[in-house]
């Protein structure tokens, strides 16, 4: 095996000299994204250090900014109760998604990939579509709450059921779950049959199987799933919006109320620069654990 | 352990008792039967290979006996005793798969660990083990680094010696050499060989090639679309083939078309011939083909019973053997391949001359249509 890989020199003498055309793609290749989400990101960067005077963007650097994000009482308990939320995302997901995605990797030939489109449809349908679902199932004159009457649980309809960080918790998890669902059922289908007939050949239980070695090789496909679910939770303001309520204030909700509302873009992007720290935060964590888990 | 037991004592009684036994053993896919009443006994001790092409159900074989694959019929017998219900995880067989199956998030000390590891067994006594095995497939050293720092030879040593360190009653191996280059084949396969004598279990070899068969095994058992051709030593089944095609499946052969006149005679399109029958009674006027190996055949009379005029056709050099085929003078539609060691002298006939060849009573071999 060691003999046969890697003592073919890759084109070494007949690499051809790039064409035009191949220039023109590479330069548009580099050139949108730094166009359109580096560029961007640039500017939001540089007006977080900008700030507004009566209404008026003043442009003169300052830190003003991220000393009243530190110093003001209101808003980093915010921040920290919307990564709680966005933790508590995260794990609810990827605890519905792992069976599912196993269930769905153990199913053979056709099965299989009706059962994952269906689990898929829902990233193609209409967000606020789905919210509105869910709160026609939580409200409180919703289906939940119609059928814990009907069935005599409650004499009145539960009112704790939604607008509270509750609600936005687990309307959030719903919704990510088929981001969740996705890279484990990916990692999943990775784990070679073969490995598998080893493993019970040896002795090992089903169980055992699991443990020892679908669960470890899944593993990194599984924290892919809560990184996902966490920054995109992190960043989301609609839900919170919609079945948040008043007591379901979170750090999204905020710095759309900076531009939305109080028309402060300087400081909506000081707060959106934070967010984006702890997302780069979180992507290199993820990224330094798949490199340790690579390094077989 | 079956170095516990003390195998050497008693070599012989080892080598004939049955450990694992099939009995009209079927298995179907989807309607179409891949195995048709397999009976087969694998002896204690012994080096089974079995061998045959691709879609023989030679794998098929191995994966009944392993637990993997579930018979359509048919019993399995472990001494005796009916195991065909047994789950995978609880037969004291282990495998050798073809692409190795090493637990690639695994080192490989904990790879060859594993069986014990899920069978409870203590700390100290599973590094005690580990160190031995991984001597005995020389990868002392290697046990830290993970399978995928490994070439494919010590790859395969790993998987050999994952499946070795439970002293399972039966090893499987499923073409566990395939992916090698040839030199080291040859090495595995004496290494194999050594080893199996050294930890005194049977084996069970699935491969297609003959050559390896021949080389590695106590006993071959050829296979052919889902039946068994023929079971014997390599030497039966080279030269005394059951059936034309395990003739033709064991390298070169000469067959021709023959008709038995009466013990140890037969007839041809080109002559009679002597062919020992070894004992065993065919009658007078059966059909079937006479078989003569190429290497068997000599110039000249040397004494031999069974004579032939030829007319040398074409001669191959091949280093340090050379193949000449030839036609018979007195029916040129019979021809035969002979193989005869090299000399710088040269054949001792030249291409388009004619000689007498000649080949022994022992050395030719009829089978019956």
């Amino acid at each position: 095996m060691s003999l046969r890989s890697g003592v073919i020199p890759i084109g070494a003498g007949e690499q051809e000299r790039p064409g035009p055309l191949r220039i023109i793609i590479t330069v548009v290749a580099y050139a949108l994204p730094a166009v359109f989400i580096l560029l961007p990101l640039g500017l939001f960067l540089l007006q977080s250090f900008y700030y507004v005077d009566h209404g008026a963007e003043v442009r003169e650097l300052t830190i003003r900014n991220y000393v009243r994000f530190f110093s003001d009482a209101a808003f980093v308990p915010v921040f920290l109760r919307t990564c709680v939320v966005c933790l508590a995302v995260a794990g609810i997901s990827v605890v519905f998604a792992y069976p599912i995605a196993y269930l769905l990797a153990s199913l053979q030939g056709r099965r299989k990939y009706v059962l994952a489109l269906v689990f898929v449809i829902p990233l193609m349908m209409s967000y606020i579509i789905k919210i509105y679902a869910i709160r026609a199932i939580l409200g409180g004159n919703g289906f939940l709450n119609r059928i814990l009457l009907f069935l005599g649980i409650v004499d009145a309809p539960l009112n704790f059921l939604i607008f509270n960080l509750q609600a936005v918790t687990l309307t959030l998890a719903i919704l990510l779950l088929p981001f969740a669902i996705l890279p484990i059922f990916i990692a999943l289908e990775r784990v070679p049959r073969t490995i598998l007939d080893a493993s019970a050949d040896l002795g090992a239980s089903s169980w055992q199987t699991f443990c020892r070695v679908i669960w470890p090789l899944s593993l990194q496909g599984t924290i892919v799933a809560a990184t996902f679910t966490f920054v995109l939770a992190l960043g989301d303001f609609v839900t919170p919006q919609m079945v948040g309520g008043t007591s379901g204030m979170t750090f999204g909700r905020i710095i759309y109320s900076q531009f939305g509302f109080a028309f402060n873009w300087p400081f909506g992007a000081a707060l959106s620069v934070i967010l984006l720290v702890l997302v780069l935060a979180a992507l290199l964590l993820t990224s330094l654990f798949g490199r340790a888990r690579h390094q077989l | 352990m079956a170095c516990d037991k003390g195998h050497s004592a008693d070599l012989m009684e080892v080598a004939t008792k049955t450990i694992v036994e099939l009995r009209k053993v079927a298995k179907s896919y989807g309607g179409t039967e891949i195995l048709h009443d397999i009976d087969l006994a694998l002896r204690d001790g012994e080096f089974m290979t079995v061998l045959g092409p691709s879609g023989s159900g030679k794998t098929t074989i191995l994966r009944v006996i392993g637990g993997l694959v579930r018979p359509t019929r048919g019993t399995l017998l472990l001494d005796g005793a009916d195991i065909s219900a047994m789950p995978i995880n609880r037969r004291p067989f282990n495998t050798v798969f073809q692409d190795y199956a090493l637990f690639p998030h695994m080192t490989v000390e904990a790879n060859v660990a594993y069986g014990l590891k899920v069978r409870g067994v203590g700390r100290s006594e599973i590094r005690r083990k580990v160190g031995l095995t991984l001597g005995l497939v020389a990868l002392d050293g290697f046990g830290g680094r993970f399978p995928a720092q490994l070439s494919g030879g010590q790859q395969q040593r790993v998987a050999l010696a994952r499946a070795i360190i439970c002293a399972p009653r039966l090893i499987l191996l499923d073409e566990p050499l395939g992916a090698l280059d040839a030199e080291l084949r040859r090495q595995m396969q004496r290494f194999l060989k050594q080893l199996q004598r050294e930890i005194k279990t049977t084996f069970l070899f699935v491969t297609h090639d003959q050559e390896e068969a021949v080389t590695i095994a106590d006993r071959i058992c050829v296979m052919n679309s889902g039946r068994i051709e023929q079971l014997g030593s390599p030497q039966e089944v080279y030269y005394r083939p059951a059936n034309e095609y395990v003739a033709r499946f064991f390298g070169d052969n000469n067959l021709i078309d023959a008709t038995v006149i009466e013990a140890n005679h037969i007839a041809t399109a080109v002559g009679r011939f002597r062919c020992a029958f070894d004992g065993v009674a065919i009658e007078s006027g059966r059909r079937g083909k006479l078989l003569i190996r190429p290497e068997a055949i000599a110039f000249g009379d040397a004494g031999n019973p069974n004579r032939l005029r030829v007319r040398i056709e074409e001669a191959n050099f091949a280093g340090p053997v050379s193949q000449v085929r030839v036609a018979a003078t007195a029916g040129p539609e019979v021809k035969l391949m002979i193989k005869l060691p090299s000399r710088a002298a040269g054949l001792p006939v030249a291409v388009g001359g004619e000689a007498e060849v000649s080949w022994s009573e022992r050395e030719c071999h009829f089978v019956p249509a």
